[in-house]
């Protein structure tokens, strides 16, 4: 058996003791390219990167925003994320700590560094934009299979080759959409596009991703990440650049007293 | 004196062989212009306006693969009306070996302890630099040596704090002042140490999923005096009164909550503090209900309510002692960061109250511009609000980022 028909049995079985509730039909295709994009994203560890983020306004004006994100892989959970702002100056230092949970709210602080002061946010704010942009909390947090119920819906060219047509809708509460479609490349299971619809089904924003490296030779990572709110014409876009994985981070490293440490 | 110190410090990392590089500079200057509603209620506040610009430089220094840092932050202030207002201190100046599950800070610092908005009932390690504003959350830097140690049992935090800093208050000339002047020259300390009185705190602290706690323990000088009414006399001819301030040791047990429960925060803050001549409760309630994304506009709409809390009553040094405050936070997640905060506070049994607004935005990466108001109503001299009640006022403050 090669290795995608391995990942491909080891996610029936994952989908066969699966609670029955979690699945609306007995084969799932939608869900079982999930498992599949999951199955080959698991076992980074960790990882850091420095991003540059741009907000765009619907008369093109611009800000720019740099921060550095450090992740933590946490096996059958949310992801630990700590992201700390270097730019522009009055924002230097700010910092945010998360950790993102598949059933439970999830866990924040945000870190003043002029008043060194460490604050904790409200657990349901996953609708809320990011630092000013239109990436919402929720588009941030980690992907993990449990969040969303999945309906296949086509196949179509992308620039990833062949892109699966999936829609996801959310099975957790407090978010701002009420479903969104995922384009999933075939080869790799690269998330190329999602579409997000607001509650009252409009199209509400665009997700574009490219310049997909790979790392560890296993790990495929977009650089630039491109979200356009349609309704508000305003566009946020994401450049990552220094990858680094296996930096042997841990707990300590995301506990709230160690907000406001330099990195 | 603290360059020789720095001097000292690079010379160490430099002598054992280390690269450092300077990691990161920073500065921001401010304008600061006040306008009061009338003239203050003494003869040398005859005035409506005030001009003060303040300057603070932010210097990193990292070695040893980052794992040693040094910072320093400088602060300066000059005031068109009040020499006391005009000065410097140093924030921060201290040393620090980060570990995984540990650090050491050995220097001048800041700390911050405790959740709520409207008054911070626990946070004691560093003297509060009244002069800067009334609202307290500008601190001297407090000299000390940190050991933190973070486990799975949590973050547990080791104070030795060697040296005391006496608050500021605003001079003969300042506005936001009491009534009656104090008297600089005079301090008392109950301690035979005076200032030198070294004091210990040490603290737990954790975060759970639902909620984060944090219980410490503080010996040595408190922070707040006591103000003492002393009489003038001039050949035995009683001419005026003055204020002396008195610090007394202390040894307080604090205590801070936070739960989270979907848009809610649930927020207390207590301590028991145990002096030569009392032995009292406080403490500081609150809650906070935020609404994120309002009509899918961005914009995240807090709504604060919060109660304080004094077992001392009327005898309290604290201002705050039974009172309520309402209040709001909105952040309009916008290009420019723009935050209004207003709130207001109600004493319940002097019946005065206070009312403030704040209003924030970038102008450019580089600029920040703000408007404070301020409003008083405070009718009994046993009130402390009483002092500043002449003194409501609109500030508005240009800064700009280097």
């Amino acid at each position: 058996m090669d290795k995608v028909t391995i990942l491909r049995f080891i996610s029936l079985i994952i989908i066969l003791i699966t609670p029955p509730a979690m699945t609306d039909a007995p084969y799932n295709k939608g869900l079982l390219l999930a498992v599949e994009s999951k199955q080959k994203d698991t076992g980074w560890v960790d990882m850091l990167s420095q991003v540059v983020m741009t907000l765009t306004d619907n008369s093109g004006h611009q800000r720019v925003r740099e921060l550095i994100i450090k992740t933590m892989e946490i096996t059958n959970d949310g992801d630990k994320s700590l992201f700390v702002f270097d730019a522009p100056k009055h924002i230097k230092g700010s910092a945010l700590l998360s950790f993102s949970h598949v059933s439970e709210p999830n866990e924040q602080w945000l870190y003043l560094p002029a008043l060194k002061r460490v604050k904790r946010i409200a657990s349901n704010n996953k609708s809320g934009p990011f630092m000013g942009s239109e990436f919402a909390y929720e588009d941030l947090s980690s992907f993990e299979i449990e969040k969303y119920k999945y309906r296949y819906i086509e196949e179509k060219k992308c620039d990833g080759g062949i892109c699966h047509l999936v829609e996801q809708t959310p099975a957790y509460e407090g978010s701002g959409y009420s479903r969104r479609v995922i384009w999933q490349d075939d080869s790799h299971s690269r998330i190329w596009k999602i579409i997000f619809y607001d509650h009252r089904n409009k199209i509400l924003k665009t997700l574009h991703s490219s310049n997909f490296r790979q790392y560890l030779g296993k790990y495929w990572r977009p650089q630039v990440l491109t979200m356009e709110n349609h309704q508000t014409g305003k566009i946020t876009t994401l450049v990552y650049s220094n990858y680094q994985f296996n930096l042997g981070l841990r707990d300590a490293d995301f506990h709230k007293n160690a907000l406001g440490r330099d990195l | 004196m603290f360059r020789n110190v720095a001097i000292f410090y690079l010379a160490i990392a430099q002598s054992a062989g280390l690269a450092i590089t300077l990691d990161s500079q920073d500065a921001r200057i401010g304008v600061e212009i006040d306008i009061f509603s009338r003239d203050g209620v003494l003869p040398s506040q005859g005035y409506q306006s005030n001009i003060s610009i303040f300057f603070q430089s932010e210097s990193l220094w990292q070695w040893n693969q980052n794992r040693d840092s040094l910072s320093f932050k400088p602060y300066f202030r000059v005031d068109q009306r009040d020499p006391e207002k005009s000065h410097t201190d140093i924030r921060e100046f201290i040393w620090m070996r980060s570990n995984r599950d540990w650090s050491l800070s050995i220097g001048i610092g800041k700390v911050f302890w405790g959740v709520t908005e409207f008054n911070h009932l626990v946070d004691v390690i560093n003297q509060t630099d009244l002069v800067e504003g009334i609202d307290g959350e500008a601190k001297l830097g407090q000299p000390m040596i940190n050991l933190s140690l973070i486990n799975h049992w949590g973050a547990l935090d080791f104070f030795v704090l060697p040296g005391f800093r006496e608050r500021t208050f605003a001079g003969e000339d300042g506005r936001l002042r009491t009534l009656v002047e104090i008297d600089r020259n005079r301090v008392f300390y109950e301690s035979s140490e005076m200032d030198k009185h070294v004091d210990f705190a040490v603290r737990w602290s954790d975060s759970f999923k639902h909620f984060d706690l944090g219980i410490y323990l503080f010996d040595g000088t408190n922070r707040e005096p006591s103000l003492d009414i002393q009489p003038v006399l001039k050949e035995t001819q009683l001419r005026s009164f003055v204020a002396t301030a008195n610090y007394q040791q202390m040894t307080q047990l604090g205590i801070d909550f936070q739960g989270v429960l979907d848009n809610w925060l649930f927020k207390w803050e207590a301590l028991s503090r145990i002096t030569s001549e009392d032995h009292f409760l406080a403490s500081q309630s609150g809650i906070e209900y935020t609404i994120y994304n309002v009509k899918g506009r961005s914009i995240d709409v807090g709504l604060l309510f919060e109660y304080g809390w004094d077992e001392r009553g009327l005898a309290s040094s604290s201002v705050v002692q039974n009172d309520f405050f309402i209040g709001s936070r909105i952040s309009f997640n916008d290009f420019e960061s723009s935050e209004l905060v207003m709130g207001m506070a109600y004493d319940q049994d002097y019946y005065s109250y206070s009312a403030f607004l704040e209003f924030t935005q970038s102008a450019s990466d580089n600029t920040q511009v703000s408007l404070q108001a301020n409003f008083f109503q405070a009718k009994n001299p046993a009130d402390i609000l009483y002092n500043i009640a002449g003194d409501d006022y609109i500030k508005l403050t240009f800064e700009r980022f280097f």
